[in-house]
């Protein structure tokens, strides 16, 4: 990566993540391509259609959740989660045409009523480069907790 | 020493026909109890056989809080041992599945074989002359048995056999079966967990409850669906509804959405992979009505089981419910797949698992949150003592031997599971 590049990657990983932290869901969707994949694997499987995953969301998937985002009656955000990410270790994976995939690590802070935990993974993105941006293709977060028991992931990762 | 008020006299007077005492949740002395008299005395859900089909498979679970592996020796047969090396009560196995002839204790080296059997002690001569290492084997299971392809074990000599205990719940876990055109569903795509604050009862319950779901769920079921959709589904659990709260005996009970003719709000255009599944199911079986019938259920709208005390079947999810504690449960939900349907049949499964099944799902996320809210209300509110179960009282209908059936949005069910929750808690031996 060059160092311009490197820059508007790293901003756009930032972004994406201060989005999530602010709870700005409508321009966090936003930056999901049209055929965009949102996937956090339960397990260590290569293919989302073998297997169960604690998130696989398309594009109409993400767009249901602003619906319930937006509803007075989404219990399990009533109050909501708070959270605070670092995202670091930046690399760029592969780089082909106008898509380039980058890998980066997440640690986050998450907060609900009186129940802190701690959140780790590695985050792998596919971007695509539109105008003077990126749109995301492919988001995928390994958590190191993913085998573990979850009661409520709807804040999302 | 145990509380007098939960005696087998005097412990029935804690459960009205229309309201629970508190304490049968908050107490742990009642949690203790039950796992003595429910999950040490009834048959008990341990596992899907397509989770260990070789020999040498295995896969760890419980029973109640007990740690058991389930595994299938190398002659084929099933066992269900208790995962605790005989010698000093260390973990044998650590995994949550594999293939392994052994199960080697990683403390003194003590090897069991996947019978069961103690067949090496090391340094086997400090052992005095009169040690018999036939003795030493894990403690296993009295009973395991399997019924289309669900495996379960009970640790009561006496307990009568697993289709006496199944009754009416048998013929709704072959129709989940035979909703697969081989006859068989397959757990292997893997698990979505989850734990709460809270008592295990609140889960059976829930998974029964169709009361609770046009509010818990009305994001998914108003919301979401009408954007999805075109339309609402709260008609199909609400007072109006055509399905039924069913209590099918020995605290097995039934959401029947069977009634509810989704193909008049959905359409009826079923794509081809659909088509061939459908007619799959009717080459396999022998029956044709009874075909249909497995067809109308569809791995949709057809109906919730409980199969007391820890196994739901609901949609296309296979639920098992694990206590831990008094007020801490965890909870399995697998997707079961079919066989010998085209692969976008399973993958829709899997997703719609996702959708409403899991940790970031448009459904369970809203009942955990129930979950916890009642507990915080129910363990710090000795105030309020009753907890009630009284819907459809006036109105549930008897049918033969202990089924009870009601309008969907009845307690119909529960009072069918708190019926037998008494009879467990208070029998004298067997059952």
């Amino acid at each position: 990566m060059n160092p311009e590049t490197r820059q508007q990657i790293e901003d756009f990983l930032y972004t994406e993540a201060r989005l999530l932290d602010q709870r700005d869901y409508e321009q966090w969707v936003a930056l999901f391509a049209e055929d965009g994949i949102y996937w956090v694997p339960a397990g260590d499987e290569a293919d989302p259609n073998e297997s169960v995953a604690l998130i696989y969301d398309n594009k109409k998937r993400l767009e249901e959740r602003l619906i319930r985002i937006g509803s007075n009656r989404f219990w399990a955000q009533q109050p909501v989660t708070q959270t605070c990410r670092i995202v670091g270790n930046v690399v760029a994976t592969e780089a082909a045409g106008d898509e380039i995939e980058v890998r980066s690590r997440l640690i986050m802070t998450v907060l609900r009523r009186d129940r802190k935990e701690l959140l780790s993974g590695v985050c792998d993105f596919r971007l695509r480069q539109e105008g003077d941006g990126y749109l995301i293709v492919n988001k995928t977060v390994r958590l190191i907790e993913r085998e573990q028991h979850f009661d409520n992931l709807t804040f999302l990762i | 020493m145990i509380n007098e008020r939960y005696s087998p006299a005097a412990l029935p007077a804690l459960v009205k026909d229309d309201r629970v005492h508190r304490d049968l949740f908050v107490d742990p002395q009642v949690f203790d109890l039950e796992m003595a008299n429910i999950y040490h005395r009834t048959w008990v859900y341990v596992g899907h056989e397509s989770e260990i089909r070789n020999p040498g498979d295995f896969k760890t679970t419980t029973i109640g809080t007990e740690p058991v592996i389930l595994s299938r020796d190398t002659d084929g047969d099933l066992h269900v041992m208790v995962n605790a090396c005989r010698h000093r009560g260390v973990t044998l196995c650590e995994e949550a599945g594999g293939n392994q002839k052994f199960f080697v204790c990683a403390y003194h080296g003590w090897v069991f074989d996947s019978a069961g059997s103690l067949v090496n002690v090391p340094e086997v001569e400090g052992q005095p002359p009169e040690f018999s290492p036939a003795e030493f084997g894990l403690t296993q299971a009295a009973k395991v048995d399997s019924y289309r392809g669900f495996i379960f074990a009970s640790f009561n000599e006496k307990v009568p056999p697993l289709v006496d205990h199944l009754g009416e719940a048998a013929k709704f876990i072959a129709m989940f079966a035979d909703l697969s055109p081989s006859g068989s569903v397959d757990v292997s795509s893997g698990v979505t967990r989850y734990q709460y604050e809270g008592n295990w009862k609140q889960q059976v319950e829930n998974s029964m409850d169709g009361y609770h779901a046009a509010i818990t769920h009305h994001s998914f079921f108003d919301e979401v669906l009408q954007a999805r959709i075109g339309r609402s589904m709260a008609s199909i659990v609400s007072g109006s509804s055509p399905a039924k709260s069913v209590a099918l005996g020995n605290g097995h009970s039934l959401i029947d959405f069977r009634d509810f003719d989704r193909k008049a709000i959905l359409g009826a255009d079923q794509p081809k992979s659909e088509v061939d599944w459908h007619n799959g199911v009717r080459a396999n079986l022998e029956d044709q009505d009874y075909a249909e019938e497995v067809i109308r259920v569809n791995g949709g709208d057809g109906f919730n089981l409980l199969v007391y005390p820890n196994l739901v079947l609901i949609n296309n999810q296979i639920r098992v419910i694990q206590p831990v504690a008094n007020n801490h449960t965890e909870v399995l939900a697998y997707p079961a797949l079919l066989e010998q349907v085209d692969e976008e049949i399973n993958v829709a499964r899997v997703r719609a698992h996702e959708d409403f099944y899991g940790p970031a799902s448009f459904g369970a996320p809203d009942d955990i949150e129930m979950f916890k809210r009642q507990w915080q209300g129910l363990s710090r509110s000795p105030s309020m003592q009753w907890l009630l179960y009284n819907r459809g009282l006036h109105r549930e209908e008897r049918g033969e031997g202990e089924r009870y059936s009601s309008q969907v949005t009845d307690e119909t069910a529960h009072r069918g599971i708190w019926r037998r929750w008494v009879e467990l808690m208070t029998a004298e031996v067997q059952a």
